[in-house]
């Protein structure tokens, strides 16, 4: 399997309601460029995992359209990945064969795909716990192995849906510090939903807010810090400031249910 | 469980034994049980002694019976449950009609099957395939049909084939429902053979005939209490070994097998 190089995103008019419910998502335009690391934040119910499952196609828009290089994700499946909340290994293998996975399922041969997942288990700093069974991992150590299986393929697009919302502080941060060090060794575009702001301000260049009833983007923050970037981030106060200013937006958002249709 | 050393296990349940022996006596003495009601414990285990020849090839026997029957109902319930969760709609058409059968009680499957084979080792067979089969079938029926939506969504994701997501996911996402089906078809199938010799049985070389032959003479209430005990032993060896199997099978990664650290 090739790398993918970074995918481009378009979201043009978007809009989704299931069946004859609500509309949970209504005309969310939104272009990602290659390489972007794209934030969505937002109140519960403002659609921002189901903008997360249509980008991967796991389900299709009502309105407008969904592409990535110009194609439907339905057939740009071998170019992103998903991770999603819960980390959703098999538990019957072991942290080595789940990182395997996908290169098994794509028919790789033993040894390469062997090699491969070892390589990738020493990018997340799991050398020793290849042999070891999901259930004998803590939380974090799983989304580690998830996060490896995810970056097998070494996708154009990663999608990741609250990946490490369960986890405790310190490791969150761990994580995302080790997130932007793996994007930095092999590039790919993502889109990362959280409810953390001080997460969506230390990983993201562009950060949107989305309201909910119904689901829409209300605002978009750049976050100019460059990239790589070190937990001391976090210290400075233009960090500080960006977070108590998407904050405030996503207050906002919070406070101003709207009477529907777009904003 | 706490208190307890891991190698003490066993000092719960001999405690426990010792206590129905003591009562067990000690309801003879006081009420003055007479031996063809209820014989003592150590009057069983000369039954046992005594009609050992008679006992072992028996025990074998209904053994063997069993364990045909059972195998019937693995390879039976395991591919009528992959039937069952191939499409909803085959699933509500035949379902119910699987229940229909399984309420019917064994007394009177019997005679019909009687009347289809005759009496004798088919019959006994069938009996035991009828009442070992359902659970296999329930309980893998439901292990696949229950697959986590998350990684049937992985699988989505990365272009799995239909095969890969029976075979990489379904299938051993099923295996500890599937294991715990077999382990009650386990228990069902000596019950079932044993039922089924006594029902319709021919060779008095089976533990459900000797039962029949036994029970007529108040002389031997000993010797049909050391039959229960002989199939109590086939049963613990049935269920003894699926457990093994489902140990072997599933310790790194299922809660019922979690092996204590």
């Amino acid at each position: 399997m090739t790398a993918s190089q970074p995918a481009s995103v378009a979201i043009e008019a978007v809009g989704k309601r299931f069946g004859d419910g609500p509309a949970v998502l209504t005309s969310v335009t939104l272009t990602a460029r290659p390489g972007d690391f794209i934030a969505l934040i937002g109140p519960s119910g403002c659609g921002k995992t189901t903008l997360l499952r249509l980008l991967a196609g796991l389900t299709v828009p009502s309105a407008g359209a969904v592409t990535l290089d110009g194609v439907i994700p339905q057939q740009a499946r071998g170019h992103l990945s998903f991770i999603f909340q819960e980390p959703t290994l098999l538990p019957w293998l072991s942290a080595r064969r789940n990182v395997e996975l996908p290169l098994h399922l794509q028919g790789m041969a033993k040894p390469a795909r062997q090699a491969k997942a070892e390589e990738l288990l020493r990018l997340v700093g799991l050398d020793s716990a290849g042999a070891q069974y999901p259930r004998e991992l803590s939380g974090g150590m799983k989304m580690r192995v998830s996060l490896a299986r995810a970056l097998t393929r070494q996708p154009g697009l990663l999608l990741l849906d609250e990946p490490f919302a369960a986890l405790d502080e310190m490791t969150r941060n761990r994580l995302n510090e080790d997130l932007l060090r793996l994007r930095a060794q092999a590039p790919f575009t993502a889109f990362f939903v959280t409810h953390s702001v001080g997460e969506a301000v230390f990983l993201s260049n562009r950060l949107f807010v989305l309201a909910a009833n119904p689901g829409r983007v209300t605002a978009e923050i750049v976050v100019p810090f460059p990239y790589p970037r070190a937990a001391e981030l976090r210290e400075t106060p233009e960090y500080q400031q960006i977070v108590a200013r998407a904050t405030a937006m996503l207050r906002t958002s919070h406070g101003e249910p709207a009477k529907g249709g777009a904003p | 469980m706490s208190g307890l050393p891991k190698s003490s296990w066993w000092l719960p349940p001999a405690l426990a034994g010792a206590a129905i022996l003591a009562l067990w006596y000690g309801a003879m003495a006081i009420f003055k049980i007479p031996g063809f009601v209820l014989p003592a414990p150590h009057e069983i285990l000369a039954a046992l002694w005594r009609e050992r020849a008679a006992l072992i090839p028996a025990a074998l026997h209904t053994g063997g019976a069993a364990l045909a029957g059972f195998g019937a109902a693995v390879l039976g319930g395991a591919g009528l449950a992959l039937a069952l969760a191939s499409s909803r709609w085959v699933k509500s058409a035949v379902y119910p009609w699987v229940l229909v059968v399984q309420m019917v009680p064994v007394v009177v499957l019997v005679p019909i099957f009687v009347i289809w084979w005759g009496a004798g080792a088919p019959s006994i067979l069938a009996i035991s395939f009828v009442i070992s089969f359902f659970p296999i079938v329930a309980s893998t029926t439901l292990g696949l049909v229950s697959t986590d939506r998350g990684m049937l969504e992985l699988f989505t994701v990365l272009q799995a084939t239909k095969a890969q997501e029976i075979f990489q996911l379904r299938l051993p996402y099923a295996l500890p429902y599937f294991l715990s089906g077999v382990k009650i078809a386990a228990t069902l199938a000596p019950i079932g053979a044993i039922s089924g010799e006594f029902l319709a049985g021919t060779t008095p070389n089976s533990l459900g005939y000797l039962l029949l032959i036994y029970r007529s003479d108040p002389g031997k209430m000993s010797d049909v209490f050391a039959i229960a005990l002989v199939a109590c032993a086939l049963g613990f060896l049935f269920v003894g070994a699926v457990q093994l199997l489902s140990t072997r099978w599933l310790r790194h990664w299922h809660e019922s097998e979690r092996s204590r650290e």
